[in-house]
C-alpha cells in the first residue's frame, strides 16, 4: 500500500493504493478513485464471471468461485461498468490477481 | 437552614452545568450530545441517582472532575452508570475522576448489575502526573475482577486514546458511533514521527475500521441516539449479573403466540455448493424478530448474537457460508469463542448451527497464527458449562466438526439435518488421497480419470459423507426434518434447564491466546 494524491475535477485527495493497481482503501470511501479491482477473497476455480462492458450495482456477482467445497459469490464493490476480465471460466483464480476491473460510476 | 438550602442548590446547579453553557453550546454546534444529555437518552426516564455530584478538582472549579456517575434503571433494572464530560477539562481523566469511576465500578459489584461506561475523553490529565496512571490502573484491575461477575458495557463517544483505550477492551461489549468514537494506542501524529505513516484519526481508530477490520467494536451505530438504543436493545437478552437467580423469570410473558412456519429446509440450497445467509437460518429458529446480532461486521464467516426460543434467551454461533466459504480463521475463532464465554460466563445457554467447510489454508494465516487462535475455539466449548446443542445443518468436516460444538467438544445434543455431510475431509480431496496410487496409474494408461475421480467422490459421498456414519456410533443424538427443529431444540433446552457439571477445583485455566 501507498499513499497518492489524485485530482478529480479539480479537487486534491489523498488515498491508498496497493502498488500493482487502483484499488481505493476500504477506509478511505469518502473520495473514491475511478476505478476498482475485485479480488477474489479466497483462491478457487472460476465458475463463472462477468463480461467487459457489463454495467453492475454494488453487490452484484461478478463471479463465482469454487473453493473450500463452496461456490463462492463474488460482489462488486462499486456501481459501474465492468472494464477489465482477468480469467475465463475454468481457470485457478489467484488472491493476488484481481477477477475484474470495475470504472466507478 | 434556608441559606444553607440555598447554597446546596446553587452549588448543585454549578455541578449540573458541567463546563458551563458556552461548552455545552461549543458541543450542540458539533452536533454532539453532552455527558447528561446521553445519561438521559440511555436510561428509563427519571431514574437516574447521581452520585459524587460535588466532586471537583483541587483549588479548581472543574465540576464533577470530568465524569458523570450515578445508579438508574434501564428496561426497569438496576445499572450503575458512568460518562466522561468532555466540557470538563477535556474529560481528562486525573484521580477524582478515576476514583468516581472505580466507586461506581465497586457499586456495581455489590449490586449486582450491568455498569456500563460512556467513554469520551482526552486522555490522561497531564498535570496530575502519576495520580493519572494510578487512576487508569485501578480502573483496568477493576474490569479484570468484575469481568464475569456483571455485564460491562462500554460506549465510546468520542476520543478514547492512549491508555485509556485498553478499559473497552477489558469489557464485555464495545459500542462506537460513526465519526465520532476513536479509539487507539498512538494518535496519527505519532504514527507519523515514529513510522512515518501518514492517516486520519478515523482511518485508524474510527468506529467502521473497529467494528469491521481490529473487531474491538461490537455494535456499530450511525448516531449517538442509535448507539444508546441499540445499548438498551442489549440489556434486554442479558442477566443483571452471573449470579441472577431472578432471570428468565419473566421468559414466559415474552412467548409470542406467532405462527412460525418458516421452515430451514426453503433457505437450504438443493445444491450442498451453493451458500445462503446462515441468519436466515438463525431466524427460522428464533422467536420473532428477536435476533440481534454481536460483531456483525467483523468476521463475517462466523455469526454470533443472541435470540430468545419461547422467550428465553440463547447465544447463537452459526458458520457462514455467505463468506469465505464459512471456512474458520483467526478472527472467526476469536470472535466466536469470545462469544461462547460470555455465553458460559453469564449462564446462557448457547446453540451452534454448523455447516463448517473446514480451516481457511494459507500461509498468512498459518504464520499468523491461525493455530494458536483456533485453539481458543475448541477451549471456549470445552470450558463451556452451559447446556449446549448443536445442529448440523450441512457440513461438519475436519477439525471445524470438532472444535464447533461437537459431542466431543461438550456439546449435550448433536441433532443433524438429513443435509448434514460429518467426514474427515471432502469427497474430492478424500479421493484424491484414498486413491491416489489408481489415478496415476489412469493417467499412466491415458484413461479418464475425470470420470474415475467422480464415481469414487460419489461412493465416498454415500458412505461417508452423511449423518448415519456418525450416527450408527452414536456420535449424533437424532436425524430431525428442517421443519422440527425449533421445537426439538427448545425441547432439549428446556430438558437441560438444570445442567450440572462438576469440575475440580483450580484457580483458572490457560485460554490460549
Amino acid at each position: 500500500m501507498k499513499q497518492v494524491e489524485i485530482e478529480i475535477d479539480g479537487i486534491k485527495y489523498k488515498t491508498f493504493v496497493r502498488e500493482n493497481g487502483f484499488r481505493a482503501s476500504s477506509y478511505n470511501s469518502t473520495h473514491e478513485t475511478h476505478a476498482t479491482e475485485v479480488f477474489p477473497p479466497i483462491a478457487g476455480k472460476v465458475i463463472d464471471i462477468i463480461s467487459v462492458g457489463t454495467m453492475v450495482k454494488k453487490g452484484d456477482v461478478v463471479a463465482r468461485i469454487e473453493a473450500m467445497k463452496m461456490y463462492n459469490r463474488i460482489f462488486s464493490p462499486v456501481d459501474g461498468i465492468v472494464k477489465e476480465v482477468n480469467y475465463s471460466v475454468g481457470d485457478n483464480a489467484m488472491r493476488s490477481k484481481a477477477l475484474v476491473v470495475i470504472e466507478i460510476h | 437552614m434556608k441559606e444553607k438550602i440555598t447554597e446546596l442548590e446553587s452549588r448543585r446547579n454549578k455541578a449540573l452545568l458541567c463546563g458551563g453553557e458556552a461548552a455545552i453550546e461549543k458541543r450542540h454546534a458539533k452536533g454532539l450530545l453532552t455527558a447528561r444529555e446521553r445519561i438521559d437518552l440511555l436510561v428509563d426516564a427519571d431514574s437516574f441517582r447521581e452520585t459524587d455530584i460535588f466532586v471537583h478538582k483541587d483549588g479548581d472549579d472543574a465540576p464533577g472532575d470530568g465524569v458523570v456517575c450515578g445508579v438508574a434503571k434501564i428496561n426497569g433494572k438496576n445499572v450503575c452508570v458512568f460518562a466522561q464530560d468532555f466540557t470538563v477539562l477535556g474529560g481528562s481523566l486525573g484521580l477524582r475522576h478515576a476514583r468516581k469511576i472505580t466507586k461506581i465500578q465497586d457499586l456495581a459489584a455489590k449490586m449486582r448489575c450491568p455498569i456500563i461506561g460512556i467513554n469520551d475523553s482526552g486522555g490522561a490529565r497531564i498535570q496530575d502526573g502519576v495520580d493519572s496512571l494510578c487512576g487508569y490502573g485501578e480502573i483496568f484491575y477493576r474490569n479484570t475482577l468484575l469481568s464475569g461477575l456483571v455485564p460491562q458495557i462500554s460506549v465510546v463517544m468520542g476520543p478514547c486514546a492512549g491508555g485509556a483505550a485498553y478499559s473497552p477492551a477489558l469489557t464485555d461489549f464495545v459500542f462506537m458511533v460513526d465519526g465520532i468514537s476513536k479509539m487507539f494506542l498512538t494518535g496519527p501524529t505519532v504514527v507519523e514521527t515514529v513510522m512515518g505513516e501518514t492517516i486520519s484519526q478515523e482511518d485508524l481508530g474510527g468506529a467502521r475500521v473497529h467494528a469491521e477490520k481490529a473487531g474491538t467494536a461490537h455494535f456499530f451505530a450511525e448516531n449517538e441516539k442509535d448507539c444508546l438504543a441499540q445499548v438498551r436493545r442489549l440489556l434486554e437478552y442479558l442477566p443483571q449479573s452471573a449470579d441472577d437467580i431472578e432471570f428468565e423469570k419473566d421468559a414466559r410473558s415474552r412467548v409470542s403466540t406467532d405462527d412460525f412456519s418458516n421452515n430451514i429446509a426453503s433457505i437450504l440450497p438443493s445444491d450442498g455448493k451453493e451458500p445462503y445467509d446462515v441468519r436466515e437460518v438463525v431466524k427460522c429458529v428464533a422467536d420473532k424478530d428477536s435476533f440481534l446480532e454481536v460483531h456483525e461486521m467483523f468476521a463475517p464467516n462466523i455469526v454470533c448474537g443472541f435470540i430468545r426460543m419461547n422467550g428465553a434467551t440463547v447465544g447463537v454461533v452459526a458458520n457462514q457460508p455467505n463468506y469465505l466459504a464459512g471456512a474458520l480463521d483467526a478472527d472467526s475463532a476469536d470472535k466466536a469463542s469470545r462469544f461462547i464465554r460470555f455465553c458460559d460466563s453469564f449462564n446462557i445457554p448457547l446453540l451452534t448451527l454448523m455447516d463448517v467447510p473446514g480451516c481457511l489454508p494459507g500461509v498468512d494465516g498459518e504464520h499468523s497464527g491461525a493455530v494458536r487462535h483456533g485453539a481458543k475455539l475448541f477451549y471456549a466449548y470445552a470450558e463451556a458449562t452451559i447446556p449446549m446443542i448443536t445442529v448440523v445443518l450441512r457440513k461438519a468436516y475436519g477439525g471445524g466438526y470438532v472444535a464447533l460444538g461437537s459431542r466431543h467438544i461438550g456439546a449435550d445434543y448433536v441433532f443433524c439435518l438429513p443435509t448434514a455431510e460429518i467426514a474427515v475431509m471432502g469427497p474430492e480431496s478424500a479421493v484424491s488421497v484414498l486413491y491416489h496410487k489408481e489415478i496415476k496409474s489412469i493417467v499412466e494408461a491415458g484413461g479418464d480419470v475425470e470420470a474415475f475421480k467422480k464415481e469414487k467422490a460419489e461412493e465416498y459421498r454415500r458412505e461417508y459423507a452423511n449423518p448415519y456414519e456418525a450416527g450408527a456410533k452414536g456420535y449424533i443424538d437424532d436425524v430431525v426434518d428442517p421443519k422440527n427443529v425449533r421445537s426439538r431444540v427448545i425441547d432439549a433446552f428446556a430438558s437441560l434447564k438444570g445442567k450440572k457439571v462438576e469440575r475440580p477445583y483450580k484457580k483458572h485455566g490457560l485460554t490460549p491466546a
